[in-house]
């Protein structure tokens, strides 16, 4: 048996870590979309989720409708849910940013639950999923040395999300789009002044985005379920993994895909209950930390932002007492 | 040779309106004796829907806050209810203990949230709306998703019910509307108007901004509890994904956005268009949902100002306008 | 908070019910019913949502029962149309309050009938016990509908009548099927944060001990869970080799693939809202043989539908010939619901007072083609509690799968067919 390498009480551990990290890959291609739009439009699409319910949707009527493999229903869902980003950005998203912090955010609640209703009255509620379409992938899987098992579609996924990250890496770092993207994040004017058309490089950031997220529903449908009212969570999950992963990185959100699937399959060691508690409280954590290397750096590091503190307190007791005296 | 300005006061159109304002209040108070049972219900609904868009508008209009996860408090609101029904205490005082309750929690909250950007602190609301759902779930009482009931209202005639219910929710809404009114119009309206405007030169200028927006969370949190106790009260069943749900972060800000965003009839206005829209469409069930979100969307691109934007245009000055204005000394 | 989907109202039911108002006018002479006001029927079903397949016979037995009564029933001396007004509560518990409390308002109702789980029947009865209107509700089993509105067993309820099997029984009957397979008593639990799973969660656990079996309970869950890899770690960890769930047919899918990816295959599988669904099943192919699951009525059951005059297997060979799917146990629940609904509403004395209707469906002792619903002999006041065996799904002929009694300690009258195998591991 192969299951001797592992000592007995270490092997759920390990099991947890593994799935976990498989787990991560698919929140990570959720998230990286949101990602480059955080990072580079500074833009938060609050419907990302639901652009992903509806690549899963249009997949799922194009192979159990129409009756096409699988595979050709992705290849042609990919390019048309790109196109609606790109026209979104253009039509919505350009407007809403023109009118300070407060729009984007409203429009954005705006669209998502137009199209999660919309795709109700499509749709209707049933649970869907891509499942039967995939057949023994569904459950197939693997032995890795040490008995661990691991099932073939969460790490055809997890493969998935390395590619994509890597290639967007790429792109963003070597081809004249890529560059233009960035330098539009960086400064929009001065890229302007260079030359680049920064509305354009917003569009086509868009449309990257919205097609990431689409497939990262795909996956979602394959492993599980999906029904027209299941985007937000997916939202809350890739922003968690941004957030946790650090604003605006594309390899940090990576990480903080992983990161979250690992808290959430730690937790889930401890009560099934606690699973996706687990993976929001990493993210408040996170936030608080941050919260507080903010505070200390604007008060000169953690000891001399103490010390501050406690002078002013003791300065205020002082003044107390004399007040008193 | 200086001009001394003074503060504008109110016009006439504003003491009219808020005559009138009054007036269709305390008549609200005697409808039960004369309406059916299903208008009642459908009033306190209205109540609930002014209450929570007056709330947001407050959050979102003032402070400059967008938040996605008030349902915290209209959840939680629910929960601690059931908790003091479960204790022994009658459900009327356990409706309004249960309000009050909620502040235990959104106080310390408030150190934390308030300190995050703008969007961040939107999707964090909503992230601890999730959280504090499942930790309420946690909890063997409201059986998880089942969701419970508040049968001990059965107690009382059901009519009788009703009446309290609505009568509450009156007074609720009037005791929101003059504080927000007082609140707003006194030094806070001041500072979060320069706030809203200039964050760092609000305070560069000595306005303690966390002070003030903690101040506008805390009323506004309370807000939306009490909308929540009165929701469970009229509705009687209490499911956490429902209390929780985003469903009521995306209705306040369709009546406030449609309404007129940081105006104090805005929200109002918006409250009983949400209301008209669901009795006339309400049975296109989906759709109607979807339209709201399209309406929305119209609104904040094209008209960000809402229906109180669009009625006053630019020239006329707005019913009831929370702006300080200066006027000049005649003569 | 009113979140209006679609729904079918009374608009969309009358413009069937015109004709069939109008046709029962055409055939008979009947002036009675022209003078005499319709009796009003509300319906709450989860017509839509995860709980949906509640409701798929619903217009197969509603076609039936016009075959049979063309809707006219004699209540306190007079021949009257029966109006049936249909909502839906899109599986939602609180949708569901909504719809009942607009069935008592808006729609002006005589009784309301509700089924499907007790996410749909424990709402409906609430609003109607606050609303004194009289309800009769099934297809949730006894305790979670009784306990989980907390209802006190001395008193009970007023309004709300319920029948189906209990709880305590099913969970005896799929007891006695695990003890009829060879195992080492380790029982794995997957029991989801709702009512179905906080109950198993309070009353299992003494009972599996009495029986010298073991736990291995993962903990409450709220769904949808992303991953079942937890659970399914810990069944392998603690050796289960029984898994015992309350979960529906989309959450099973992830955890039997799961379970299958990690080579988790007990001897004995059963899940409760799943395993009774043969629809639900089928993507599984032969992965679902020898799946276990509780009976509540099936074509072997020895009862006759008092409406129809047809046995329990002239029902199942009906709605093959007629939709081509394969039956399951909420098709015999929903016809008896208007059994029940029918027998009821000819013992009502005055229609116009609530309190006569509901003495009149309280005081049903009738035969359906569930078994005998009396509400005067539940294990709680206004219950009845109906027969329940166990079985098991076999390689079927006419469908994909074919069910096997093997259990009846709680339905003597069902004939036992085979004995319970173990689940093939490969």
């Amino acid at each position: 048996m192969p299951d001797a390498f592992l000592p007995e009480l270490l092997q759920p551990l390990v099991q947890a870590l593994v799935q976990g990290t498989l787990l991560g890959g698919y929140y990570a291609i959720m998230a990286v979309g949101l990602s480059l739009m955080v990072g580079v439009v500074r833009f938060i699409n609050l419907a990302h989720g639901d652009m992903a319910v509806l690549g899963a949707l249009l997949v799922i009527t194009l192979t159990q409708g129409l009756g096409l493999p699988i595979f050709a229903a992705i290849l042609i869902m990919l390019p048309v849910m790109a196109l609606a980003g790109y026209g979104m950005h253009a039509l919505l998203f350009e407007r809403a940013m023109r009118g300070g912090f407060l729009l984007p955010i409203l429009v954005t609640i705006g669209l998502g639950a137009a199209l999660q209703n919309s795709m109700f009255g499509l749709w209707g509620s049933n649970t869907r999923s891509l499942g039967a379409d995939i057949g023994a992938l569904s459950w197939a899987s693997w032995t890795l040395p040490g008995g661990v098992l691991v099932g073939q579609l969460p790490v055809l996924v997890c493969l998935c999300a390395v590619l994509v990250i890597g290639s967007l890496h790429l792109v963003l770092r070597h081809t004249r789009l890529g560059r233009a993207i960035k330098a539009t994040s960086t400064d929009a004017e001065a890229a302007e002044l260079c030359g680049v058309d920064a509305r354009r490089a917003r569009r086509a950031a868009s449309a990257i985005a919205v097609g990431l997220a689409a497939l990262a529903g795909v996956f979602l449908a394959m492993r599980g379920q999906i029904t027209p009212y299941s985007g937000p969570a997916q939202l809350i999950f890739a922003f968690e993994a941004v957030v946790i992963g650090g604003l605006g990185s594309v390899w940090g959100t990576l990480v903080g895909g992983i990161v979250l699937g690992i808290s959430q399959s730690l937790g889930g060691l401890v009560s099934n209950q606690a699973s996706l508690l687990t993976g929001h409280l990493v993210f408040l954590a996170v936030l608080l930390l941050r919260l507080f290397r903010e505070w200390t750096a604007a008060h000169g590091g953690w000891r001399a932002s103490v010390r501050a503190w406690t002078t002013l307190h003791r300065g205020r007791f002082a003044r107390r007492k004399g007040e008193k005296a | 040779m200086t001009t001394r300005y003074r503060l504008g006061g109110l016009s006439r159109l504003d003491t009219t309106l808020m005559a009138a304002g009054a007036v269709l209040l305390a008549l609200l108070l005697v409808l039960p004796l004369v309406a059916s049972p299903l208008v009642v219900d459908k009033l306190t609904l209205l109540m609930i829907y002014v209450l929570l868009a007056v709330s947001w508008n407050l959050l979102a209009g003032f402070a400059g806050l967008v938040s996605v996860g008030q349902q915290t408090f209209v959840g939680l609101s629910g929960y601690f209810v059931l908790r003091l029904v479960e204790a022994g205490i009658a459900p009327l005082p356990a409706l309004a203990a249960g309000s009050a309750a909620v502040l235990v929690v959104a106080w310390p909250l408030s150190w934390i949230v308030l300190r995050l950007r703008a969007a961040e602190f939107a999707v964090a609301m909503w992230v601890i709306a999730e959280t504090i759902r499942s930790l309420v779930m946690f909890d063997p009482l409201v059986q998880g998703e089942t969701g419970r009931s508040l049968m001990t209202l059965n107690a009382m005639d059901a009519d009788l019910r009703r009446t309290i219910v609505l009568l509450a929710a009156v007074l609720a809404v009037s005791v929101a509307l003059v504080t927000s009114y007082r609140l707003l119009r006194g030094r806070l309206g001041g500072e979060s108007q320069a706030i809203r405007d200039d964050e760092e030169a609000a305070g560069s200028i000595g306005i303690d901004t966390l002070r003030v927006k903690r101040t506008i969370f805390l009323v506004s949190a309370l807000g939306c509890t009490v909308a929540g106790s009165l929701w469970l009260a009229s509705a009687i069943t209490y499911q956490p994904r429902t209390a929780f749900g985003i469903n009521w972060s995306v209705f306040m800000l369709f009546m406030v956005l449609v309404g007129g965003l940081g105006s104090f009839t805005g929200p109002v206005i918006g409250a009983l268009l949400l209301f008209a829209i669901q009795e006339v469409f309400g049975d296109y069930g989906s759709w109607y949902l979807a339209g709201l979100g399209v309406v929305a969307i119209l609104f904040a691109l094209y008209a960000p100002g809402g229906v109180v934007g669009l009625i006053t245009g630019r020239s006329l000055r707005e019913p009831l306008s929370m702006r300080k204005t200066l006027v000049a000394p005649r003569g | 908070m009113t979140l209006r989907r679609l729904e079918t109202t009374r608009r969309s039911f009358l413009a069937g019910g015109a004709g069939l108002a109008a046709g029962a006018l055409a055939g008979f002479p009947m002036p009675a019913l022209a003078k005499n006001r319709p009796v009003r029927v509300g319906i709450a079903l989860p017509r839509t949502g995860p709980l949906a397949l509640f409701a798929e016979h619903l217009p197969f037995v509603m076609d039936q029962v016009e075959r049979a009564t063309k809707y006219t029933v004699n209540v306190g001396g007079s021949d009257r149309l029966v109006e049936l007004v249909i909502k839906d509560t899109q599986s939602s518990p609180n949708r569901a309050s909504q719809v009942a409390l607009e069935l008592i308002l808006d729609e002006g109702v005589d009784v309301i009938l509700a089924s499907g789980t007790p996410e749909t029947t424990n709402p409906v009865s609430d609003q109607c016990e606050l609303n004194g209107m009289p309800c009769l509700t099934t297809e949730a089993p006894l305790e979670p509908y009784f306990l989980g509105r907390k209802g006190d067993p001395a008193v009970g309820f007023e309004w709300t009548n319920h029948f189906y099997f209990s709880g305590t029984q099913a969970g005896g009957a799929i007891l006695e099927i695990f003890g009829q397979v060879e195992t080492n008593g380790v029982v794995g639990a997957l029991w989801p944060n709702d009512s179905d799973g906080n109950t198993f969660a309070q009353i299992y656990p003494p009972v599996l001990a009495e029986r010298g079996m073991t736990l291995s309970d993962p903990g409450r869950f709220d769904m949808p869970l992303a991953s079942y890899s937890a659970a399914v770690a810990k069944f392998k960890a603690d050796g289960v080799e029984i898994v015992h769930g309350i979960i529906p047919p989309p959450e099973f899918t992830t955890f039997y693939n799961e379970a299958i990816q990690q080579n988790f295959i007990p001897k004995v599988l059963y899940a409760g809202k799943t395993s009774a669904f043969p629809s639900a099943l089928e993507t599984f192919g032969s992965r679902a043989h020898r799946l276990v699951t509780e009976v509540p009525w099936g074509p072997q059951f020895p009862y006759t539908s008092p409406i129809t005059g047809q046995t329990a297997a002239e029902v199942v060979e009906e709605y093959h010939a007629a939709s081509g799917r394969q039956w399951n146990s909420q098709l015999g629940f929903k016809l008896a619901m208007f059994e029940v609904l029918f027998a009821g509403l000819a013992r009502i004395e005055d229609l116009d007072d609530p309190q006569s209707v509901q003495k009149a469906i309280s005081s049903i002792s009738d035969d359906t083609v569930v078994g005998r619903v009396d509400f005067s002999k539940g294990p709680f006041p206004n219950t009845a509690v109906t027969p329940i065996a166990g079985g098991q799904w076999l390689e079927g002929t006419d469908f994909p799968l074919r069910l096997a009694i093997t259990e009846n300690t709680f339905a003597p009258d069902v004939a036992i067919e085979a004995k319970t195998l173990p689940m093939l591991s490969a």
